[in-house]
Parts: C-alpha cells; sequence; structure tokens
C-alpha cells in the first residue's frame, strides 16, 4: 500500500497496544490500513539499552531519548510534568512512540474478574459495564495467543469465578527463590476471613522461545526496557501489521478530528508530520472508519480539542459530557524489609507471584479491592541497590567491609506492593489547558484527582496484610520500611476518560468501542473501561481492541 | 520393529543418554561464550547480542534437562530405573543412531551447525534410514525427533494396562521437581504428552517450527554468520579446547581426540566441576527412582537444580576463562567427565549422609581453590553456593 495514501478503509491514531492490534488484525483481513504515530519508531533496541546504561538517574523514561523533553512529542516521566489541578496528585505516566507505553510496562496480565464487570449490582458502588465477563472470556483467550502470555491454568481457572476456556500459550514463568520461600512462609494464613494464598502472575513474558521472541534471561529491567523482547510489546504487532499491508506514519501527530457537519461522522484526520530539524507537514486523512487508541490522557485530550462548535460543541463524542471523567490508576503503595534469611532477588523478572485474595469480596462495598505483588527486585522504589550503596558509603564503608555489608543487604532487600482499585468519579478528569500549548499548538491536558476513603481504607487493610506476611518471615519491626500513610504511587495504569456503556446520556462509547454519537468512530484502550477492577489493563486492553477490529471488520463488510 | 517392554526400555535409555548428551554439548558452548568487554573481540553492541545468544542456548539446554527427566518419568512408570550414564566425549558418528559425532566444541558455527542437525524436523531430513532393526542391533534414526517417534511406537503398541506400573514410580511433577513443564506419567496419554512436548520443544510442530530448538540455532547461526562478514573481527567466544579433560582417565580417549589441560589449577579445578556433576546427577537419579513419596526426593531434587545453575554453570563459564596450559593461548573447559558411576543406596537416611558428605567435601575443596590468585570471580559465586548446599544437606541428616 502506497504511503502517499490520503484515502484509506480504516485509519488508527496510535500505535500502542491497541491500535497496533487492530491494524493489524484488519490489514490481515486485506483492509487499507493507516497508522499515525504522534511519536517517533525510535532506534534499535539495543542503543536504547544502552542509552538506560548510561543514563545518571534510572527512570522509566531513560531509555528513549527522543521522548525526553527536546522532543516535541515529550512523554511525561513523573508527577511534575504534568499540569495538576489537585487536591491529589496523579502520578501515572505514558510514552508517546511506536509500541506505545508497553515499552515501559512490567508486563503482568491478569485478567479482570466477573465481579469487576458488575460492580454496582454486586456492591452497590461504581458502575456496572455494558459486557460481562462471559462477554470477553473468549477474547481473553485470544490476546493471550496475540501477546504471548505465560501463565498457570489450573492454579488461576476459577478465580473469583473467572474461568479460563484455554490453557495458556506458555506454562508459567517460574518462581523466583525469594517467591517460593515466601509462599511456604503464608501458609496457613488467614486474614480477616480469608486464605492468604501466593498465586502465580500471568505475564506477557516468554517462559520459552514463543512468537520467534526468545525466552526470559533475568536481566529483571522489564521497566523501563527488556533489552532482549522476552517481554512483549507493542512493536511486535505494529512489525505484523506492516507485513500484513498496513502502513504506518510515525511523528504525525493528530491535530483534528473533522466532523461532517449533516452526518456528524467523522470525515477527515487532520495531522503533522514533523521531524528533528523542526519542519512541520500538514496532512489530512480520509477512511471510512477512525480509531482513536491514544491511551487514556492523550485519547480525551484530542476529543475534546476537537470540538466543533455545531457538530460537537462540546467536544468530539461528548454529548454526554463524559470525555475525560472518571480518570483512575490502580494506587500503590509498598512495605519493604529488610529479611533475617537471604532471599537472593533480581534472579528473573521483578514479580512473578502475588496475592490475589482480596480482588474481590463484599468488603467492596466499604473499601477498594487490592491486590499483593510480590517483589523479586529488593526493596523496589524504597531503596535500589544504589541507594543501599551510597547508604554504606555514608556510613564509612570502604573495601572489604563495603562488599561484604552490601552483599550482605542486597540479598536480604524485600518489598510488598500493593494495588487498589479506584472508583470512578466524574471530578476526576483529564480537561484542556486552554491557556498551555504544546509545540503543536494543542492545548495541554491538565489533570484532576481526589484520593478517596475508599482507598485510603484498602490502603490501610492491605498494609496490615502484609504486615501478617512480614510477621510470618519474622522481621523485625526495625527492619520494615512502611508506606507513609495516606501516601500512594501510581501504578502506571491510565484508565476511565472515554468510558463504555448502553447509555449515551452516560456514557462515550458502546459496548464494541463505538461512539454513541459518529458511528464510524471507534475509541479503544483503557480509557473505555468504567471501572478499573485490580488487574494490569492491558490484556483487557487487548481483549477489547480485538472484539472490537472484529466488529469494525463485519462493518467493513457490510459497507456501512 | 516388534514392540516389548525391553525394546522401549532400551529406546528410553538411548533418548537419556542422548538428552543428557545434548545438554552438555550446548552448554559447554554456553559456557564458552564472552560475557565482558574486557575479553576483547566485541563491542558492546555486539556484546548484547551475544548474551542474549548465551541466554537462548541456556534455555534450550534447560529444556533437554527437562526432556531428561520427562524420559526418567517415563523410564520410571514402565518398568525401568532413570538413567544418567553416557560415555565421555567425544562420540564417534557411528555410535548413535542418528550418525552424528557429539562433542563439547566451543560456540560458533561449527558447533551451532552440528546443533541444527541434531533437532532437524523429520520433514526436513535428507538422509535416508537404511531399515529399522529388531531388538538386537543398534537403532537407526535421522534425529532426535525420530528416535522419540520410534518410541511413540513402542507405546502404542504395547497393552497399556500391562506396560504401566501401579505406584508413585514416573509421577514426578512440578511440586518436587522444579521442572516447570514436566508431566507425571500414569497412563499411555500422560506418555504420549510427555513425548509431543519433548518433540515439540526441539523440532517444533508441523504448522509452527519458529519457537523450537532447531529454529533457535539456526536463527543463531544465521545472525552469528552476519555479524561475523560484517565485522572479520568480531569473536564471541573463548578459545576453549575441543573435548578437554582435567586428566586422562578410563575410556578416556578411546573414540576420538581429547585434549589434556595442563594448567594445574584449571585442571584442579575441572576435577571440581566433574564431581559436583556427578553428585547433582546422582541426586536427581536417587529423587526420580524413589519417586514423589520420598522423604528426601525434594531435598535432592531442590539440590541438584540448585547446583546446576548455581555451581556448575558459574564453574563452567570460570573453566572457560582459565588458561589451559598448552602454550598455544587455549583455554581450559568443562569436561563433563563421568568418571565414577557409584549411585547413591536406595535407603533414604544413608543416601542423604552420603551426600552431605560428599558435598561438604567439595565445598572444601571449592574454597580451598577460591583462595588462589588464579581464581576468577566466578569461583567464588560457586564457591558460596557450594557451601550454601552442602549446609541444607547436612543440616537435613
Amino acid at each position: 500500500m502506497s504511503d502517499d495514501l490520503d484515502r484509506c478503509d480504516v485509519a488508527v491514531v496510535g500505535a500502542g497496544v491497541a491500535g497496533a492490534l487492530i491494524a493489524y488484525r484488519l490489514a490481515a483481513a486485506n483492509y487499507r490500513v493507516v497508522m499515525l504515530e504522534a511519536g517517533p519508531a525510535g532506534r534499535n533496541r539495543q542503543d536504547l539499552v544502552a542509552d538506560y546504561s548510561l543514563a545518571a538517574i534510572k527512570t522509566p523514561r531513560s531509555p528513549y531519548a527522543d521522548n525526553q523533553p527536546s522532543s516535541p512529542v515529550w512523554s511525561p516521566d513523573s508527577e511534575k510534568d504534568y499540569i495538576q489541578l489537585g487536591p491529589s496528585p496523579f502520578k501515572s505516566t505514558y510514552l508517546r512512540r511506536v509500541g506505545g507505553s508497553t515499552w515501559h510496562m512490567l508486563g503482568n496480565m491478569p485478567r479482570h474478574v466477573p465481579a469487576d464487570f458488575r460492580l454496582a449490582t454486586s456492591y452497590g458502588v461504581g458502575v456496572d459495564w455494558p459486557i460481562d465477563y462471559d462477554d470477553l472470556e473468549p477474547w481473553y483467550c485470544e490476546a493471550e495467543t496475540e501477546l504471548g502470555v505465560a501463565g498457570d491454568h489450573a492454579e488461576l481457572n476459577g478465580l473469583h469465578g473467572a474461568y479460563r476456556s484455554r490453557a495458556f500459550p506458555m506454562s508459567k514463568i517460574w518462581p523466583a527463590y525469594g517467591d517460593i520461600f515466601v509462599a511456604k512462609a503464608v501458609e496457613g494464613l488467614t486474614f480477616e476471613g480469608a486464605d492468604v494464598r501466593v498465586l502465580t502472575t500471568p505475564q506477557a513474558r516468554n517462559s520459552r522461545p514463543y512468537d520467534g521472541r526468545p525466552a526470559c534471561a533475568g536481566n529483571s529491567s522489564c521497566v523501563p526496557i527488556c533489552p532482549i523482547g522476552a517481554k512483549y510489546d507493542a512493536t511486535v504487532h505494529v512489525s505484523k501489521a506492516t507485513t500484513a499491508g498496513a502502513v504506518l506514519r510515525t511523528q504525525a501527530v493528530v491535530t483534528r478530528i473533522e466532523l461532517d457537519s449533516m452526518t456528524r461522522r467523522v470525515s477527515a484526520l487532520r495531522y503533522t508530520r514533523w521531524d528533528e530539524q523542526g519542519r512541520r507537514d500538514e496532512r489530512r486523512l480520509r477512511a471510512d472508519i477512525y480509531v482513536i487508541a491514544a491511551h487514556s490522557i492523550e485519547t480525551p485530550r484530542l476529543l475534546l480539542i476537537s470540538s466543533d462548535s455545531d457538530a460537537a460543541p462540546t467536544g468530539v463524542a461528548n454529548g454526554s459530557g463524559q470525555v475525560g471523567r472518571n480518570l483512575m490508576d490502580h494506587l500503590q503503595g509498598q512495605m519493604a524489609a529488610v529479611v533475617p534469611q537471604p532471599l537472593f532477588p533480581y534472579r528473573g523478572p521483578p514479580t512473578t507471584v502475588g496475592v490475589d485474595t482480596f480482588r474481590d469480596g463484599t468488603f467492596r462495598a466499604s473499601h477498594a479491592a487490592f491486590r499483593l505483588s510480590i517483589g523479586n527486585d529488593g526493596m523496589g522504589r524504597v531503596e535500589t541497590p544504589f541507594a543501599a550503596l551510597e547508604q554504606k558509603l555514608v556510613e564509612g564503608l570502604i573495601g572489604s567491609r563495603l562488599r561484604v555489608a552490601l552483599g550482605d543487604r542486597l540479598i536480604r532487600q524485600f518489598r510488598i506492593s500493593y494495588s487498589t482499585e479506584m472508583l470512578p468519579s466524574a471530578h476526576n478528569r483529564v480537561t484542556l489547558a486552554d491557556a498551555v500549548s504544546d509545540s503543536f499548538g494543542m492545548p495541554r491536558a491538565q489533570l484532576s484527582l481526589h484520593l478517596e476513603d475508599y482507598n485510603r481504607l484498602a490502603f490501610e487493610k492491605a498494609a496490615a496484610l502484609i504486615s501478617s506476611i512480614f510477621d510470618r518471615l519474622e522481621i523485625p519491626d526495625s527492619d520494615r520500611k512502611p508506606q507513609p500513610k495516606d501516601t500512594y504511587s501510581g501504578a502506571g495504569h491510565i484508565i476511565g476518560t472515554t468510558r463504555m456503556g448502553t447509555d449515551a446520556g452516560s456514557s462515550v462509547v458502546n459496548q464494541h468501542c463505538r461512539a454513541h454519537e459518529h458511528d464510524n468512530l471507534f475509541i479503544v484502550g483503557a480509557s473505555t473501561f468504567p471501572t478499573g477492577g485490580t488487574a494490569n489493563p492491558t490484556l483487557t486492553v487487548a481483549a477489547l481492541a480485538l472484539r472490537a477490529a472484529s466488529k469494525i471488520s463485519s462493518l467493513l463488510q457490510r459497507g456501512s | 520393529m516388534q514392540a516389548s517392554r525391553s525394546r522401549l526400555l532400551s529406546l528410553l535409555t538411548e533418548a537419556c543418554e542422548l538428552e543428557h548428551g545434548l545438554a552438555c554439548s550446548y552448554l559447554f558452548a554456553a559456557f564458552s561464550i564472552k560475557q565482558d568487554l574486557d575479553e576483547g573481540g566485541l563491542s558492546w553492541k555486539q556484546l548484547q547480542a551475544v548474551r542474549l545468544w548465551a541466554s537462548e542456548i541456556y534455555m534450550v539446554a534447560a529444556e533437554e534437562m527437562l526432556h531428561l527427566a520427562q524420559a526418567w518419568n517415563i523410564l520410571a512408570a514402565v518398568g525401568g530405573s532413570p538413567y544418567y550414564l553416557r560415555p565421555n566425549f567425544p562420540q564417534r558418528r557411528s555410535y548413535y543412531g542418528f550418525h552424528l559425532p557429539l562433542a563439547l566444541e566451543r560456540f560458533g558455527p561449527s558447533a551451532l551447525r552440528r546443533f541444527v542437525s541434531y533437532e532437524t524436523p523429520a520433514d526436513q531430513l535428507i538422509l535416508p534410514v537404511d531399515a529399522r532393526t529388531d531388538d538386537d542391533e543398534p537403532t537407526e534414526y535421522r534425529s532426535v525427533g525420530e528416535l522419540y517417534a520410534l518410541i511413540r511406537e513402542q507405546i502404542l503398541n504395547l497393552p497399556e494396562d500391562q506396560l504401566f506400573f501401579q505406584g508413585t514410580q514416573g509421577e514426578m511433577g512440578p511440586d518436587i521437581t522444579h521442572f516447570p513443564n514436566i508431566i507425571p506419567i500414569k497412563d499411555r496419554v500422560s506418555a504420549l504428552a510427555a513425548i509431543d512436548m519433548i518433540t515439540e520443544q526441539g523440532e517444533g510442530t508441523d504448522y509452527d517450527r519458529g519457537d523450537s530448538h532447531f529454529a533457535v540455532f539456526q536463527r543463531t547461526l544465521a545472525s552469528l554468520v552476519t555479524e561475523k562478514e560484517r565485522d572479520p573481527a568480531f569473536e564471541p567466544a573463548r578459545p576453549v579446547l575441543e573435548n578437554p579433560v582435567p586428566r586422562i582417565r578410563g575410556d578416556w580417549n578411546a573414540h576420538g581426540k581429547i585434549n589434556l589441560i595442563r594448567d594445574p589449577f584449571a585442571s584442579q579445578l575441572g576435577d571440581l566441576f566433574d564431581d559436583v556433576y556427578s553428585l547433582m546427577l546422582r541426586l536427581l537419579q536417587h529423587a526420580f527412582a524413589s519417586g514423589p513419596a520420598s522423604k528426601v526426593a525434594e531435598l535432592f531434587c531442590d539440590t541438584a537444580i540448585n547446583a546446576m545453575t548455581t555451581v556448575i554453570k558459574p564453574l563452567g563459564e570460570a573453566l572457560a576463562k582459565l588458561s589451559s596450559g598448552r602454550g598455544d593461548g587455549s583455554h581450559a573447559g568443562a569436561a563433563f567427565g563421568l568418571t565414577r558411576h557409584v549411585t547413591l543406596p536406595a535407603a533414604e537416611s544413608i543416601a542423604l549422609a552420603v551426600a552431605a558428605e560428599c558435598a561438604h567435601e567439595l565445598a572444601e575443596t571449592a574454597a580451598e581453590l577460591a583462595t588462589s590468585g588464579h581464581a576468577p570471580g566466578q569461583l567464588g559465586v560457586a564457591e558460596a553456593n557450594l557451601k550454601q548446599i552442602a549446609g541444607a544437606l547436612a543440616s537435613a541428616r
């Protein structure tokens, strides 16, 4: 397919996991697909790894020089990079490049559990989804195969009612030494009447060579980059899409969604090609179907920017006023410790097991569900190996005493983190900062977030559970580092802002991710989740994208 | 070929020997791969590629160990006993039915081409097989996959109710031994599933070979050749001797060229490697022969698998970094010598006592060697881990 095409069957905005999967499925079905990606394709993986190695301060953005502040598509790397309206800060970030944020995701791929789709009906909080677990289950299977998910079918089949109709394509990533040790230590532990069980975490990380990519070699740098491609990232499906005939246009920032004033259908995408020399080239792309897959902050930003005084006065697809609202994350905390016995962290991925017991229960009426992730990465963010080294130097240790002391500490560092579900809330939202524009003249996004008691109480419960696990490990209080009260970090799970629903008055898209108001517009990604559950969102994003691709294909066949 | 239990046991034993030999051969190549820019011959970027190749070969070797354990499970289930012996390297071309030599050779195009040949899928084989022979003669097959096809044929043609014995022998699962994909064998269905798993990992399937051992070796070979063409100075492997041995003993030198390590320190380290390797095999053999009901099976499996990754691997890498002492710039290497064919006794308490005593002696030897100025860093790691293993066995007595 020619690259100078200005007309295609399907135009996809964003070459992350959702956009890439849709582009791949539709290109493979012989539709003419064009992907527009704001960010660069970037250099090869080894160059990115080199930049990460050389970075003095390691952050999720360190490997990606072309997403640093000097780039016109710079990507947020911390809460400080956002315009925050408060009262609480939003802390999760994303990446604008081919492959999207999957580059620096951890790679955990749990499914939602059935009650996650029925939160209002089951517990009287939040809202229900317009689909349920049964609707999505076959697509979860498809997504696990496409992404390459390693997991333990027998162990996870039926978790909180989440049945599995197909085994994982790969057996589980084998638990690390420390994980096995901790699992044995908690045997028989109960918390608030429930058995605390350590379960393996399904993850898009190869436990054997899969899809032409190698098995995980335990580099343990999944965040921010897998140096060998054993962890899935969406460049896999971008590559499959282009091989199947899709056209990828990188450094192509969509600046406006244009609407037909009569039909209110999307008539074109206006976009700007840019290069490193500062050149800009304005273009327009027309398609039969348009797919916006730009993640949960850029997607509502684009929809709001594209307001049309006649066809969409408050923004594209925003007749309900819900675009940008219900911004969610999985608010996290962690407790770290120095364990009496060595656990030998960093051998394998940063986490291979967790506690899923409290991902569902009647308690969700009063506090958030949460999931524990048992770390294999020392103290995680609380104390990195570099920080431990610095501390020992400050203590005056040098030479062999330093080596011995550091060796002793690093093999006993440990953390357990918790991720809590946020409820959708209209005042947690993305809006436009009309006075502050980016280098394309587009208003920047500004974020509002409120920390609710629903999460505060879950923080306390999770901390108490971790304390009881630390008791089993016989960790003295003096060697524990708890999370300060009412503080949290971001999980990197940016959710909500264009939620799906059956009612056009209270949601943005329908159950197939099709916009209520513009019938040739699809919006995909975690932005469509009505509620967040406790599962890392990528697998559900992928399942919904594959489901949407099927719907789009059937629409194109019918010529509608 | 006529089906009989003895024929099946014989084929399975040959499969064990072969899987075991392949695992050692792959490990030897992986040990020889450079790990640091200080070793010369490669740039930082090339080192990243080389690390990936090493990790892929280690992965394949680990799956060969799984295949060996899986074959032990089948053997134990049909009236055999886990078999861990094999002739020392090298093996002449005619030793196995597939007419390919087994040797310890450093990572490079030659070794990779041999590895590709071992794992070639049946539909891509070009060598003709003269004839399948009867029970008394060596079996002819063209690849590892074809050997398993013969085993499969035997299992299908023997009456299921008589072939499999009641009891827990052959039922070692991932809960007891940390081979994530190992299948406990109870009946024909599980035995055939195990064979399918082995064949699929080796050759892939008819519709997807992309992730098989065959494909991994082909991919690695192609990348290596491309990089060598682009940069003739690129040298990813240490100059390790082919088929190195720490000393001339017994059956060595019978079937091919071996190379004696002459440096005294490297030679001692070579002996230590072989002794740890032998202990590891004896622990696994005892566990698989006893079955999951054994009180020490889990401990022995844990210890053996820990030893593979935390002692044998660093020792093998340390040997590949040491001079052979032959004055030709060559390095030493791990011989994977099997010279003391003493299985641990069936009585668990005695087996534990003997194993603990042996581990303690080896840990002491390692500690002594680690104090040498010649010792590469990997030896310190191996020594610390061996001490821990010896401690775990001793505390279980």
